[in-house]
C-alpha cells in the first residue's frame, strides 16, 4: 500500500504506529484510491469523523496565534477532507462523474469558469466521453456550485461621526473599524437554495 | 444522502479572514455559516496598526468544502496618527450600543 503514496514517508516506516495508519488512510482517501481490504474502509470512517473537529480547532489555534498561512493552508487541508482531492489536482476532478486527469484537457478551463456554462456548451465539450444523464448531473452540480461576487467598505470614525468609507481609505491608528462585505449570489438559481448542500464525493468512494 | 456515519450533505460554510500577507500576520478570521443569499452583508471588526504608512490588507473568502471557489481581494489602508478624538468617539459608540441593547432587554 504505501507504494502507492503521494507524498511518502520520510523516515523508515513504523508499521505499529498509530500515526502511520493514519497518513496512509488520508492519503488513499485524497487519492481516492481503494484499499485492499473492506477494513480499512471502516478505519478512514472513525478517522474523517474526527479529523474535521480537528483541523477547525487548528484553524481557530492559527487565528488566536495570528499565524496567516498555516491557517489558509488548514482551511485548503478542510477543504481537500472533504471533496477527497489533493489540492494540486486540477478543480474539475470535484465534479461529479471527472474521475480522470485527461478531464483537465477536455475542460481546458478551471472550475470558477465553468460556473455560468450553457447545457450546449458542456455537451459539446463532453459528448463522447460521457452520457447525457452524466452530462446533466456536472449540469445540475455547477449551477448548484455558490458564485459569489465580493464588494468592500470601511465603516468607522474619522472625526465625530460614523462615516461609511469606500476603500482604499485613511485610517486611524489603533482604532477599531469595521469592514462591511457586501456578497452577491450571482447564480442561475435552478434549484432551490435550500436544497444547496455539498455533497461529499468522497462518500461514493467510501461507500464502494 | 445519508447512508452513513460520514455521508452526511453539508451545509455551506465560508471563512472570512482579514491578513497582511507581507507581514503574514492573521488580523482577523470569522465563520458564516449558512447559505449566502442574494444579498447577505457580513462585518467583519478590525484594530488598525501600531504602524503608521501605506499597507496592503487582503481579504480572503474561503469555502470549507469546496475546491476552487476561494477569492481573495487585496486592498490598501492609509494608516495615519492616532486620533484620540475618534478613537473616544468609537468607543462612545460601542457604549450607546450596549445600552441600547440592555434597554431593550428590559423592555
Amino acid at each position: 500500500m504505501i507504494d502507492r503514496l503521494r507524498i511518502p514517508f520520510r523516515n523508515e516506516p513504523q508499521f505499529d504506529s498509530p500515526h502511520l495508519k493514519t497518513n496512509l488512510l488520508i492519503q488513499y482517501h485524497l487519492s481516492r484510491l481503494e484499499f485492499p481490504r473492506v477494513d480499512y474502509v471502516t478505519d478512514l470512517k472513525s478517522c474523517l469523523d474526527q479529523i474535521i473537529r480537528i483541523i477547525q480547532a487548528i484553524i481557530d489555534l492559527c487565528a488566536h496565534k495570528a499565524l496567516l498561512s498555516p491557517c489558509i493552508l488548514a482551511i485548503q487541508f478542510l477543504q481537500m477532507i472533504i471533496q477527497a482531492r489533493w489540492i494540486t489536482d486540477p478543480d474539475i476532478l470535484t465534479l461529479p462523474h471527472v474521475n480522470d486527469r485527461s478531464f483537465a484537457h477536455i475542460f481546458q478551463s478551471y472550475l470558477c469558469q465553468l460556473l455560468d456554462i450553457q447545457r450546449e456548451t458542456l455537451a459539446d465539450l463532453l459528448n463522447g466521453h460521457l452520457s447525457n444523464n452524466e452530462i446533466d448531473d456536472i449540469y445540475e452540480y455547477l449551477g448548484r456550485l455558490p458564485q459569489i461576487e465580493l464588494a468592500l467598505k470601511i465603516r468607522g470614525f474619522w472625526k465625530k461621526n460614523e462615516e461609511t468609507r469606500t476603500l482604499p481609505a485613511n485610517v486611524h491608528a489603533e482604532q477599531e473599524y469595521t469592514l462591511q462585505i457586501s456578497l452577491k449570489r450571482l447564480n442561475r438559481t435552478r434549484v432551490s437554495i435550500d436544497r444547496n448542500k455539498i455533497i461529499d464525493l468522497f462518500n461514493r468512494k467510501i461507500l464502494l | 444522502m445519508t447512508t452513513s456515519a460520514v455521508a452526511k450533505p453539508k451545509d455551506e460554510s465560508w471563512m472570512f479572514i482579514l491578513g497582511n500577507s507581507d507581514t503574514g500576520e492573521l488580523i482577523c478570521l470569522k465563520r458564516f455559516n449558512g447559505n449566502i443569499r442574494s444579498h447577505t452583508t457580513v462585518s467583519l471588526s478590525f484594530v488598525t496598526s501600531k504602524q503608521l504608512g501605506r499597507q496592503r490588507l487582503t481579504l480572503y473568502f474561503l469555502s470549507d468544502g469546496y475546491l476552487g471557489l476561494d477569492q481573495q481581494i487585496d486592498f490598501f489602508l492609509d494608516v495615519e496618527s492616532i486620533s484620540f478624538q475618534a478613537q473616544i468617539n468609537t468607543e462612545l459608540d460601542s457604549i450607546a450600543d450596549e445600552l441600547d441593547r440592555r434597554l431593550a432587554e428590559l423592555n
